[in-house]
């Protein structure tokens, strides 16, 4: 591991080295490395069980990693965990609150504990989110629970934004709202957010930079325009015989149709079409991927991979 | 921990545990409560309420502080560990105390004010309710009772009410131990009712065994010196210092123990 000095750099809101956590026998996360730029969004996109929600709360001291280390804010987890609970927001998946609170004293009880709590940010998100104060939380709808918690995260004015599955559960429409509208304007403001979804269409919408994470591994990290214009499919017609580019640098996966090939391909580059020609490969297509393509090809690619050691 | 956020986690404390004093309260009042129903619906014994003197008065305060006593260190300590067991685990069960750990607030601040609040709550409650039911039941000898006046049993009740000082600050120091104990376990079992079932089998277990031992031993020693006929509350004039300390100390290890658990608790 290096020193402590010379991995972490102040230009990252979140920076992991090597960050694991196993669970008995089972490696629910292996030895990530996740930065994420401040004032970004961040998608962490994974399919369900996938490790991105014990990522998240390692970050915010729930868990325990079993190796590595983190910083949050600069700071280290084992530093100062109260600080950084002062400037970093976590809306958790299963939106924890007092069931018994009303709308009301579940923000008046949530105002107590942070100094930079702002008033008027409070009223007025309570004003667009149509909550009713004097409802209690448990008789709140899921949507509604999910805005009250993310009115209690906006409201002290964190520099960083966790939220772990924050759709999950919401109707369409809540769903839409939630991401485009409030995680939008929270980037506007400067802020990092820092969010975890297994639906692809989500992340691609709002995020700056993705992370996608399976089976406990970072698989890749990087923003989104860069990803898209390195991955690419690769279309071509193989007239009777399939040239053998197994062996070519960058190619990921390999879809073999009745009279075509088509090639997911990443670190894409004009090289990548001299090499392809090389083997045989007449008259490419190349072919723009959408964020759910790279999503399916890079997990599918590294199950692929691990299935054939 | 600032001002504020005590303030706002003793408000929720509370909120949570009001109706835990009132339980607490009728708890620990059984056997006055049992007394008034049998004044109530046995003719003989209202017979022997109103025809009571002042003697006899002073008499059945003693019997009453003795008897509530007992009451309160077995079968009353058993109702508070009950109601005490959950606690924390409550709360650990249906995950709200997340919102709690994502505040800027250190673990033993929450479960430090958790300790507090619910120590306070059962030590009183048990304490109390030796004073309040001797005083009651002063009250309804003296109101009720033509033969018992203010003036002839107003030393009597002195006596036994100093005495039942004595008393209360034994039974509170043993409340708080037993509290302790049982804040120990709500700490450790994450699903409250698992702590229900421990607590409620390790107590059955204690009291099973020791329990008719103890109350033999407090009326053994209230009858002491006097064969049996009269109450000596010597018993209660004392406070010694190192059981006292003893069990201070145990129900400090209780606690710090509670603390070191809470600390190393995982939320998954």
């Amino acid at each position: 591991m290096s020193a402590d000095g010379e991995y972490f750099s102040g230009d990252y809101a979140i920076e992991t080295e090597n960050l694991g956590r196993n669970f008995g026998n089972f490696e629910a996360v292996r030895s990530v490395n996740l930065k994420v730029p401040r004032g970004t969004v961040f998608g962490l996109l994974g399919i369900n069980g996938a490790g991105k929600s014990t990522i998240i709360k390692m970050l915010v001291g729930h868990l325990k990693p079993t190796y590595g280390q983190a910083r949050v804010l600069g700071r280290t987890l084992d530093e100062d965990l109260v600080e950084i609970r002062r400037r970093v927001a976590y809306v958790s998946e299963n939106r924890y609150l007092y069931e018994w609170m009303t709308v009301a004293e579940s923000i008046r009880f949530t105002k107590a504990f942070h100094a930079n709590w702002d008033d008027e940010k409070a009223a007025s998100l309570l004003k667009r989110f149509c909550l009713p104060p004097g409802k209690r939380v448990r008789q709140l709808s899921r949507g509604n629970r999910a805005r009250l918690c993310l009115l209690l995260a906006l409201s002290f004015n964190p520099e960083l934004i966790i939220l772990d599955e924050p759709t999950s559960g919401l109707d369409p429409i809540v769903r839409r709202d939630f991401i485009e509208n409030i995680v939008a304007e929270i980037s506007q403001e400067g802020k990092t957010v820092l969010f975890s979804s297994h639906i692809v269409e989500e992340v691609e919408r709002v995020a700056d930079n993705v992370g996608i994470i399976n089976d406990g591994n970072l698989l890749l990290s990087s923003p989104v325009d860069e990803l898209k214009a390195s991955y690419k499919r690769i279309r071509y017609a193989t007239n009777g015989t399939r040239p053998d580019v197994s062996g070519v640098a960058g190619v990921l996966a390999i879809e073999n149709g009745r009279h075509e090939q088509i090639l997911t391909v990443q670190d894409w580059g004009e090289g990548m079409i001299c090499a392809l020609n090389g083997r045989g490969v007449v008259n490419p297509e190349i072919l723009p991927m959408s964020l759910e393509e790279i999503f399916v090809d890079t997990v599918r690619g590294e199950r692929e991979r691990r299935a054939s050691q | 921990m600032s001002g504020k956020m005590l303030k706002a986690l003793l408000w929720k404390e509370w909120r949570e545990t009001r109706l835990k004093w009132l339980a607490f309260a009728v708890a620990f009042h059984l056997p006055l409560f049992i007394a008034g129903f049998v004044v109530s619906f046995r003719e003989s014994a209202r017979f022997d309420l109103l025809a009571l003197s002042d003697a006899i008065a002073g008499q059945v305060l003693e019997v009453a502080l003795v008897f509530q006593s007992a009451f309160l260190i077995t079968a009353g300590l058993f109702l508070l560990a009950f109601f005490a067991v959950g606690s924390v685990g409550a709360e650990l069960d249906n995950q709200s105390i997340f919102f709690l750990f994502e505040r800027p607030l250190r673990r033993w601040h929450i479960l430090l004010t958790k300790f507090v609040v619910g120590a306070v709550q059962t030590t009183t409650c048990v304490g109390l309710s030796i004073l309040s039911t001797v005083a009651l039941l002063y009250v309804v000898m003296v109101s009720a009772a033509s033969n018992v006046t203010l003036d002839g049993s107003w030393p009597a009740f002195l006596n036994v009410l100093s005495n039942g000082l004595r008393g209360t600050a034994w039974t509170m120091i043993i409340a708080l131990m037993v509290y302790s104990a049982t804040f120990l376990f709500s700490v450790v079992f994450e699903k409250w009712w698992i702590a229900v079932i421990g607590g409620a089998v390790s107590l059955v277990f204690m009291f099973y065994f020791f329990g008719g031992m103890l109350f033999d031993w407090v009326i053994a020693q209230a009858m002491s010196k006097t064969n049996g006929e009269t109450v000596n509350l010597e018993f209660y004039s004392r406070l010694d210092p190192v059981p006292v300390i003893i069990m201070l100390l145990v129900s400090a290890g209780f606690y710090l123990t509670s603390q070191y658990v809470f600390a190393r608790k995982e939320m998954r």
